[in-house]
Protein backbone atom coordinates (compact mmCIF):
# COMPACT_ATOMS: atom_id res chain seq x y z
CA UNK A 1 0.00 0.00 0.00
CA UNK A 2 0.86 3.61 -0.46
CA UNK A 3 1.07 6.36 2.15
CA UNK A 4 1.64 10.16 2.09
CA UNK A 5 3.08 11.28 4.99
CA UNK A 6 5.94 14.15 5.91
CA UNK A 7 8.91 13.05 7.38
CA UNK A 8 11.35 15.85 8.55
CA UNK A 9 9.56 17.94 6.37
CA UNK A 10 10.20 16.57 2.97
CA UNK A 11 6.45 15.34 2.05
CA UNK A 12 6.91 12.24 0.85
CA UNK A 13 4.82 8.86 -1.00
CA UNK A 14 5.69 5.31 0.62
CA UNK A 15 5.43 2.08 -0.90
CA UNK A 16 4.84 -0.34 2.87
CA UNK A 17 3.57 -3.46 3.97
CA UNK A 18 0.05 -2.85 6.05
CA UNK A 19 1.66 -4.54 8.58
CA UNK A 20 5.11 -2.64 8.42
CA UNK A 21 6.26 -0.83 11.60
CA UNK A 22 7.39 2.58 11.74
CA UNK A 23 10.83 1.71 13.13
CA UNK A 24 11.22 -0.55 9.86
CA UNK A 25 10.13 1.67 7.55
CA UNK A 26 12.24 4.64 8.45
CA UNK A 27 15.64 2.55 8.78
CA UNK A 28 15.51 1.24 5.99
CA UNK A 29 15.27 4.62 3.97
CA UNK A 30 18.05 5.44 5.86
CA UNK A 31 16.77 7.18 9.15
CA UNK A 32 19.46 5.19 11.03
CA UNK A 33 19.23 7.84 14.05
CA UNK A 34 15.97 5.53 14.98
CA UNK A 35 17.76 2.76 16.68
CA UNK A 36 16.39 -0.64 17.56
CA UNK A 37 16.35 -1.73 21.17
CA UNK A 38 13.81 -3.56 23.13
CA UNK A 39 11.05 -3.79 20.47
CA UNK A 40 8.60 -3.66 22.89
CA UNK A 41 8.29 0.22 24.36
CA UNK A 42 10.21 0.07 26.56
CA UNK A 43 13.92 1.38 26.40
CA UNK A 44 13.25 4.49 23.80
CA UNK A 45 15.70 4.14 21.68
CA UNK A 46 13.31 4.01 18.56
CA UNK A 47 11.55 7.51 19.22
CA UNK A 48 10.04 9.79 16.87
CA UNK A 49 8.14 12.74 17.13
CA UNK A 50 4.76 11.79 15.28
CA UNK A 51 3.22 15.01 14.79
CA UNK A 52 5.71 16.69 17.39
CA UNK A 53 4.92 14.06 20.12
CA UNK A 54 7.39 11.62 20.93
CA UNK A 55 5.75 7.99 20.22
CA UNK A 56 7.86 4.40 20.56
CA UNK A 57 8.05 3.84 16.71
CA UNK A 58 8.35 0.14 17.35
CA UNK A 59 5.01 0.24 18.35
CA UNK A 60 3.38 2.43 15.37
CA UNK A 61 2.12 1.03 12.10
CA UNK A 62 3.76 2.61 9.47
CA UNK A 63 0.21 2.84 7.63
CA UNK A 64 -1.48 4.40 10.64
CA UNK A 65 1.07 7.72 10.26
CA UNK A 66 -1.05 8.66 6.65
CA UNK A 67 -0.88 12.48 6.39
CA UNK A 68 0.72 12.68 9.17
CA UNK A 69 4.54 14.75 10.35
CA UNK A 70 7.00 12.31 11.29
CA UNK A 71 10.94 14.32 13.32
CA UNK A 72 13.43 11.63 13.33
CA UNK A 73 16.54 13.30 14.42
CA UNK A 74 17.87 14.05 10.87
CA UNK A 75 15.65 16.73 11.15
CA UNK A 76 16.93 18.64 13.31
CA UNK A 77 20.64 19.85 12.68
CA UNK A 78 23.73 18.49 10.84
CA UNK A 79 27.42 18.10 11.91
CA UNK A 80 28.43 21.35 10.34
CA UNK A 81 25.38 22.56 12.20
CA UNK A 82 23.84 21.44 15.28
CA UNK A 83 20.45 22.13 16.93
CA UNK A 84 20.47 23.75 20.43
CA UNK A 85 19.67 20.83 22.08
CA UNK A 86 22.74 18.47 20.30
CA UNK A 87 25.01 20.99 21.06
CA UNK A 88 23.50 21.07 25.06
CA UNK A 89 24.31 17.26 25.44
CA UNK A 90 27.48 17.76 23.50
CA UNK A 91 28.55 19.95 26.25
CA UNK A 92 27.10 18.65 28.69
CA UNK A 93 29.16 15.45 28.37
CA UNK A 94 25.15 13.37 27.96
CA UNK A 95 26.15 11.17 25.59
CA UNK A 96 28.94 7.62 26.03
CA UNK A 97 27.78 5.36 23.45
CA UNK A 98 24.67 7.30 21.74
CA UNK A 99 22.32 5.00 21.07
CA UNK A 100 19.71 6.42 23.75
CA UNK A 101 20.93 9.61 22.44
CA UNK A 102 18.61 10.66 19.70
CA UNK A 103 15.71 9.38 21.21
CA UNK A 104 16.50 11.76 24.22
CA UNK A 105 17.33 14.45 22.20
CA UNK A 106 13.81 14.03 20.35
CA UNK A 107 11.71 13.63 23.95
CA UNK A 108 13.67 16.58 25.14
CA UNK A 109 12.88 18.59 21.93
CA UNK A 110 9.33 17.65 22.35
CA UNK A 111 9.12 18.91 25.86
CA UNK A 112 10.85 22.06 25.21
CA UNK A 113 8.44 22.75 22.19
CA UNK A 114 5.43 22.51 24.86
CA UNK A 115 7.38 23.74 28.26
CA UNK A 116 10.29 26.34 27.79
CA UNK A 117 11.14 26.71 31.31
CA UNK A 118 10.88 23.16 32.31
CA UNK A 119 11.45 22.10 36.28
CA UNK A 120 13.45 18.68 37.00
CA UNK A 121 10.26 17.19 37.72
CA UNK A 122 8.42 17.76 34.28
CA UNK A 123 12.07 16.75 32.45
CA UNK A 124 12.20 13.43 34.62
CA UNK A 125 8.64 12.91 33.83
CA UNK A 126 8.84 13.67 29.83
CA UNK A 127 12.70 11.81 29.60
CA UNK A 128 10.67 7.83 31.71
CA UNK A 129 10.44 6.33 28.31
CA UNK A 130 14.41 6.73 27.17
CA UNK A 131 16.62 4.12 28.82
CA UNK A 132 20.25 5.33 29.05
CA UNK A 133 22.58 2.33 30.47
CA UNK A 134 26.03 4.38 30.42
CA UNK A 135 25.49 7.77 31.70
CA UNK A 136 23.52 7.91 35.05
CA UNK A 137 20.92 10.20 33.66
CA UNK A 138 22.26 13.10 35.77
CA UNK A 139 23.84 14.76 32.90
CA UNK A 140 21.33 13.86 30.69
CA UNK A 141 19.12 16.08 32.72
CA UNK A 142 21.98 18.90 33.26
CA UNK A 143 21.64 19.00 28.93
CA UNK A 144 17.99 19.90 28.72
CA UNK A 145 18.22 22.45 31.14
CA UNK A 146 21.32 23.53 29.08
CA UNK A 147 19.12 23.28 25.95
CA UNK A 148 16.36 25.01 27.35
CA UNK A 149 18.77 28.21 27.85
CA UNK A 150 20.55 27.84 23.97
CA UNK A 151 17.15 27.48 22.70
CA UNK A 152 16.22 31.19 24.43
CA UNK A 153 19.27 32.56 23.05
CA UNK A 154 18.20 31.39 19.79
CA UNK A 155 14.98 32.84 20.31
CA UNK A 156 16.28 36.18 20.97
CA UNK A 157 19.60 36.22 18.82
CA UNK A 158 18.39 34.04 15.75
CA UNK A 159 21.88 32.24 16.31
CA UNK A 160 20.88 28.52 14.99
CA UNK A 161 23.81 27.16 17.35
CA UNK A 162 22.90 28.72 20.66
CA UNK A 163 25.72 31.28 20.28
CA UNK A 164 28.31 28.89 20.30
CA UNK B 1 2.31 -9.93 11.61
CA UNK B 2 0.75 -10.99 7.71
CA UNK B 3 -1.98 -8.05 7.67
CA UNK B 4 -3.46 -7.53 3.18
CA UNK B 5 -5.77 -4.60 4.81
CA UNK B 6 -5.15 -0.47 6.78
CA UNK B 7 -8.03 1.42 6.94
CA UNK B 8 -8.39 4.55 8.68
CA UNK B 9 -12.01 5.94 8.89
CA UNK B 10 -12.98 9.08 9.25
CA UNK B 11 -16.29 8.56 11.42
CA UNK B 12 -17.52 5.74 13.65
CA UNK B 13 -20.42 4.59 10.72
CA UNK B 14 -17.30 3.53 8.04
CA UNK B 15 -15.28 2.37 11.22
CA UNK B 16 -18.62 0.16 12.17
CA UNK B 17 -19.61 -0.55 8.56
CA UNK B 18 -15.97 -2.07 8.00
CA UNK B 19 -15.78 -3.64 10.94
CA UNK B 20 -18.82 -5.83 9.68
CA UNK B 21 -17.42 -6.15 6.27
CA UNK B 22 -14.68 -7.78 7.47
CA UNK B 23 -16.35 -9.99 10.22
CA UNK B 24 -13.68 -11.82 12.71
CA UNK B 25 -11.04 -10.79 10.46
CA UNK B 26 -10.49 -6.93 10.86
CA UNK B 27 -9.16 -5.81 14.50
CA UNK B 28 -9.60 -2.17 15.87
CA UNK B 29 -6.33 -0.36 16.46
CA UNK B 30 -6.97 2.26 18.87
CA UNK B 31 -3.67 3.11 20.04
CA UNK B 32 -2.22 0.17 18.32
CA UNK B 33 0.30 -1.00 21.69
CA UNK B 34 -1.69 -4.06 22.12
CA UNK B 35 -2.05 -5.22 18.63
CA UNK B 36 1.68 -4.28 17.80
CA UNK B 37 2.44 -6.64 20.46
CA UNK B 38 -0.04 -9.57 19.72
CA UNK B 39 -0.22 -11.22 16.34
CA UNK B 40 -4.05 -12.50 16.48
CA UNK B 41 -4.55 -15.50 14.62
CA UNK B 42 -6.60 -14.80 11.32
CA UNK B 43 -5.76 -10.86 11.50
CA UNK B 44 -6.24 -10.06 7.98
CA UNK B 45 -7.25 -6.24 8.15
CA UNK B 46 -7.40 -3.37 10.85
CA UNK B 47 -9.84 -0.34 11.34
CA UNK B 48 -7.34 2.34 12.85
CA UNK B 49 -9.54 4.51 15.02
CA UNK B 50 -7.47 7.55 15.13
CA UNK B 51 -9.18 9.53 12.89
CA UNK B 52 -12.54 8.16 13.35
CA UNK B 53 -14.12 11.69 15.61
CA UNK B 54 -13.52 9.42 18.99
CA UNK B 55 -10.53 12.19 19.98
CA UNK B 56 -11.86 14.56 22.68
CA UNK B 57 -12.80 15.53 25.64
CA UNK B 58 -15.93 17.85 26.27
CA UNK B 59 -17.21 19.37 29.60
CA UNK B 60 -21.45 19.01 29.86
CA UNK B 61 -23.35 19.28 32.18
CA UNK B 62 -23.80 15.51 32.82
CA UNK B 63 -20.09 15.01 33.38
CA UNK B 64 -17.03 15.20 31.15
CA UNK B 65 -17.39 13.14 28.07
CA UNK B 66 -13.53 11.36 26.75
CA UNK B 67 -13.64 9.91 23.49
CA UNK B 68 -12.55 5.98 23.09
CA UNK B 69 -9.60 7.00 21.40
CA UNK B 70 -8.04 9.99 23.24
CA UNK B 71 -4.69 9.09 24.42
CA UNK B 72 -4.14 8.59 27.78
CA UNK B 73 -1.48 11.70 28.00
CA UNK B 74 -4.23 14.15 27.35
CA UNK B 75 -5.66 13.17 31.02
CA UNK B 76 -2.05 14.59 32.52
CA UNK B 77 -2.04 17.80 29.75
CA UNK B 78 -5.74 18.71 29.85
CA UNK B 79 -6.12 21.40 32.26
CA UNK B 80 -10.04 19.69 32.89
CA UNK B 81 -7.83 17.32 34.92
CA UNK B 82 -5.28 19.39 37.12
CA UNK B 83 -7.88 19.42 40.04
CA UNK B 84 -10.55 17.38 39.17
CA UNK B 85 -11.65 15.18 42.48
CA UNK B 86 -8.53 16.15 43.60
CA UNK B 87 -6.06 15.54 40.51
CA UNK B 88 -7.03 11.49 40.85
CA UNK B 89 -7.20 11.35 36.95
CA UNK B 90 -3.74 12.96 36.24
CA UNK B 91 -2.28 10.52 39.22
CA UNK B 92 -3.41 7.68 37.76
CA UNK B 93 -2.14 8.32 34.22
CA UNK B 94 0.90 9.59 35.26
CA UNK B 95 1.88 6.26 36.79
CA UNK B 96 0.97 4.42 33.50
CA UNK B 97 3.54 3.69 31.65
CA UNK B 98 6.03 6.53 30.09
CA UNK B 99 5.52 9.82 28.35
CA UNK B 100 6.32 7.94 24.72
CA UNK B 101 3.43 5.25 25.31
CA UNK B 102 1.29 7.74 27.29
CA UNK B 103 0.90 9.45 23.77
CA UNK B 104 -0.12 6.56 21.40
CA UNK B 105 -2.06 4.46 24.61
CA UNK B 106 -5.36 5.51 24.38
CA UNK B 107 -8.18 5.62 27.44
CA UNK B 108 -10.94 3.33 25.61
CA UNK B 109 -7.72 1.01 24.83
CA UNK B 110 -6.48 1.16 28.14
CA UNK B 111 -10.14 -0.08 29.77
CA UNK B 112 -11.15 -2.64 26.95
CA UNK B 113 -8.28 -4.62 27.46
CA UNK B 114 -7.58 -5.20 31.04
CA UNK B 115 -4.30 -6.65 32.18
CA UNK B 116 -3.55 -7.18 35.56
CA UNK B 117 -1.57 -3.68 36.11
CA UNK B 118 -4.01 -1.35 34.47
CA UNK B 119 -4.67 1.67 36.21
CA UNK B 120 -7.06 3.18 34.33
CA UNK B 121 -10.06 0.67 35.11
CA UNK B 122 -9.05 1.22 38.65
CA UNK B 123 -9.54 4.76 38.61
CA UNK B 124 -13.10 4.69 36.94
CA UNK B 125 -14.04 2.48 38.85
CA UNK B 126 -13.69 4.26 41.83
CA UNK B 127 -14.74 7.00 40.35
CA UNK B 128 -18.22 6.03 38.67
CA UNK B 129 -17.54 6.51 35.72
CA UNK B 130 -20.24 5.27 32.46
CA UNK B 131 -19.12 3.65 29.13
CA UNK B 132 -21.05 4.32 25.99
CA UNK B 133 -21.10 1.64 22.89
CA UNK B 134 -22.23 1.74 19.57
CA UNK B 135 -23.21 -0.34 16.90
CA UNK B 136 -24.94 0.25 13.35
CA UNK B 137 -28.08 0.07 15.30
CA UNK B 138 -27.92 1.68 19.19
CA UNK B 139 -26.27 3.12 21.86
CA UNK B 140 -25.45 1.85 24.84
CA UNK B 141 -24.10 2.09 28.32
CA UNK B 142 -22.76 0.25 31.02
CA UNK B 143 -22.12 1.56 34.41
CA UNK B 144 -18.29 0.98 35.62
CA UNK B 145 -19.13 -1.55 38.20
CA UNK B 146 -21.02 -3.84 35.38
CA UNK B 147 -18.48 -2.98 33.03
CA UNK B 148 -15.88 -4.13 34.58
CA UNK B 149 -17.31 -6.89 36.09
CA UNK B 150 -15.97 -9.05 33.33
CA UNK B 151 -13.27 -8.32 30.09
CA UNK B 152 -14.56 -5.68 28.67
CA UNK B 153 -13.78 -6.84 25.04
CA UNK B 154 -15.21 -10.14 24.16
CA UNK B 155 -18.76 -8.50 24.99
CA UNK B 156 -18.02 -5.60 22.28
CA UNK B 157 -16.88 -7.92 19.16
CA UNK B 158 -20.29 -8.60 17.82
CA UNK B 159 -20.41 -5.00 15.76
CA UNK B 160 -20.13 -3.17 18.88
CA UNK B 161 -17.22 -0.19 19.22
CA UNK B 162 -16.26 1.88 22.48
CA UNK B 163 -17.26 5.48 21.57
CA UNK B 164 -16.70 7.31 25.33
CA UNK B 165 -16.15 7.22 28.57
CA UNK B 166 -18.28 9.87 30.84
CA UNK B 167 -17.20 10.82 33.98
CA UNK B 168 -19.49 12.46 36.80
CA UNK B 169 -18.96 16.27 36.96
CA UNK B 170 -16.45 17.42 39.54
CA UNK B 171 -17.35 17.90 42.70
CA UNK B 172 -15.82 19.91 45.31
CA UNK B 173 -17.02 17.77 48.18
CA UNK B 174 -14.98 15.06 46.83
CA UNK B 175 -10.83 14.23 46.34
CA UNK B 176 -9.61 11.31 45.39
CA UNK B 177 -5.85 10.07 44.90
CA UNK B 178 -4.27 7.11 43.32
CA UNK B 179 -1.22 5.13 44.14
CA UNK B 180 0.50 2.53 42.29
CA UNK B 181 3.12 -0.03 44.06
CA UNK B 182 5.79 -0.99 41.55
CA UNK B 183 9.46 -1.70 41.38
CA UNK B 184 10.14 1.41 39.54
CA UNK B 185 8.09 4.21 38.47
CA UNK B 186 7.43 3.19 35.17
CA UNK B 187 6.85 -0.41 35.81
CA UNK B 188 3.94 -2.36 35.41
CA UNK B 189 1.58 -2.19 39.16
CA UNK B 190 2.06 -4.92 41.78
CA UNK B 191 -1.06 -3.50 42.88
CA UNK B 192 -2.84 0.04 42.21
CA UNK B 193 -5.77 2.01 44.29
CA UNK B 194 -8.03 4.75 43.88
CA UNK B 195 -10.08 6.50 46.34
CA UNK B 196 -12.40 8.92 46.37
CA UNK B 197 -13.97 10.20 49.52
CA UNK B 198 -17.20 12.85 49.72
CA UNK B 199 -16.85 14.93 52.99
CA UNK B 200 -19.31 17.18 54.15
CA UNK B 201 -19.48 19.27 57.51
CA UNK B 202 -16.74 16.70 58.71
CA UNK B 203 -18.42 13.83 58.08
CA UNK B 204 -17.24 11.45 54.74
CA UNK B 205 -20.87 10.99 53.25
CA UNK B 206 -19.65 8.41 50.65
CA UNK B 207 -16.69 6.84 49.52
CA UNK B 208 -15.60 4.80 46.94
CA UNK B 209 -12.34 2.23 46.79
CA UNK B 210 -11.00 0.08 43.68
CA UNK B 211 -8.04 -1.74 43.96
CA UNK B 212 -6.03 -2.90 40.66
CA UNK B 213 -3.62 -6.17 40.57
CA UNK B 214 -4.90 -8.35 43.08
CA UNK B 215 -7.31 -10.45 40.44
CA UNK B 216 -7.68 -10.37 37.29
CA UNK B 217 -10.24 -8.13 37.38
CA UNK B 218 -10.24 -4.61 39.33
CA UNK B 219 -12.71 -4.41 42.04
CA UNK B 220 -14.36 -2.42 44.49
CA UNK B 221 -13.67 -2.29 48.45
CA UNK B 222 -17.44 -2.46 49.49
CA UNK B 223 -16.37 -3.28 53.06
CA UNK B 224 -14.18 -0.26 53.33
CA UNK B 225 -16.28 2.17 51.95
CA UNK B 226 -18.58 0.58 54.60
CA UNK B 227 -16.31 1.84 57.37
CA UNK B 228 -15.92 5.21 56.11
CA UNK B 229 -19.22 6.32 55.21
CA UNK B 230 -20.89 8.31 57.65
CA UNK B 231 -17.50 8.16 59.94
CA UNK B 232 -15.18 11.20 60.74
CA UNK B 233 -12.58 10.44 59.79
CA UNK B 234 -9.37 9.56 61.57
CA UNK B 235 -6.49 8.11 61.09
CA UNK B 236 -7.37 5.31 63.27
CA UNK B 237 -11.40 4.95 60.89
CA UNK B 238 -8.77 5.04 58.24
CA UNK B 239 -6.22 2.34 59.18
CA UNK B 240 -9.20 0.21 59.81
CA UNK B 241 -11.41 0.63 56.58
CA UNK B 242 -7.95 0.09 55.01
CA UNK B 243 -7.37 -3.04 57.06
CA UNK B 244 -11.13 -4.60 56.30
CA UNK B 245 -10.20 -3.59 52.65
CA UNK B 246 -7.56 -5.77 52.05
CA UNK B 247 -8.74 -8.12 54.09
CA UNK B 248 -11.30 -8.59 51.56
CA UNK B 249 -8.96 -9.23 48.60
CA UNK B 250 -7.25 -12.78 48.04
CA UNK B 251 -4.31 -10.98 45.80
CA UNK B 252 -3.05 -13.58 42.55
CA UNK B 253 0.49 -14.33 42.87
CA UNK B 254 2.62 -13.43 39.25
CA UNK B 255 5.85 -13.55 38.22
CA UNK B 256 7.36 -11.00 40.03
CA UNK B 257 6.14 -11.42 43.53
CA UNK B 258 4.03 -14.10 45.39
CA UNK B 259 0.54 -13.72 47.26
CA UNK B 260 1.83 -13.39 50.12
CA UNK B 261 3.83 -10.31 49.49
CA UNK B 262 0.86 -8.46 47.61
CA UNK B 263 -1.83 -9.53 51.03
CA UNK B 264 1.09 -7.40 53.17
CA UNK B 265 1.35 -4.74 51.02
CA UNK B 266 -2.27 -4.89 50.63
CA UNK B 267 -3.26 -3.05 53.63
CA UNK B 268 -0.57 0.18 53.88
CA UNK B 269 -0.99 0.80 50.20
CA UNK B 270 -5.00 0.85 50.46
CA UNK B 271 -3.97 3.30 53.50
CA UNK B 272 -1.76 5.27 51.84
CA UNK B 273 -3.93 6.36 49.57
CA UNK B 274 -7.02 6.98 51.42
CA UNK B 275 -4.64 9.19 53.49
CA UNK B 276 -3.57 10.98 50.40
CA UNK B 277 -6.85 11.74 49.33
CA UNK B 278 -8.27 13.24 53.10
CA UNK B 279 -4.96 15.13 53.36
CA UNK B 280 -6.33 17.07 49.92
CA UNK B 281 -9.13 18.16 51.84
CA UNK B 282 -6.80 19.71 54.59
CA UNK B 283 -4.90 21.74 51.85
CA UNK B 284 -7.88 22.81 50.68
CA UNK B 285 -8.76 24.58 53.87
CA UNK B 286 -5.01 25.10 54.75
Amino acid sequence: MKIKLSINKKKQELDILPGEKLLDVLRSRGYHSVKEGCREGNCGACVVLLDGKPVNSCLVFAAHCQERQITTLEGLGSPGSLHPLQEAFVQSGAIQCGYCTPGMILSSKALLDENPDPSDDEIEIALDGNLCRCTGYVQILEAVKKGAKLLKKVKKTGDKAGGK
Amino acid sequence: MSIDDYFIPRNVKDALLLLEKGEKGYYILSGGTSLAFSKPKGIKGIVDLSRSGLDYIKKQKDGIHIGAATPVSELIKNPLFSSYFGGVAKEAALNLATTPLRNLITIGGNVLRIYLWSNLPVLFLSLGARFKTASKNDDAFFEADEFFSSQPLPRLKNGRILKEIILPPDDKAAKGAFLKFSLTKTDFALLNVAAVLWIRKGKCTKARIAIGAASPLPMRLIKAEEVLTNAVLTQEVISTAAKVGAQSIKPLRDFRVSDDYKSRIAPALIESCLISAWKKFHKDNA
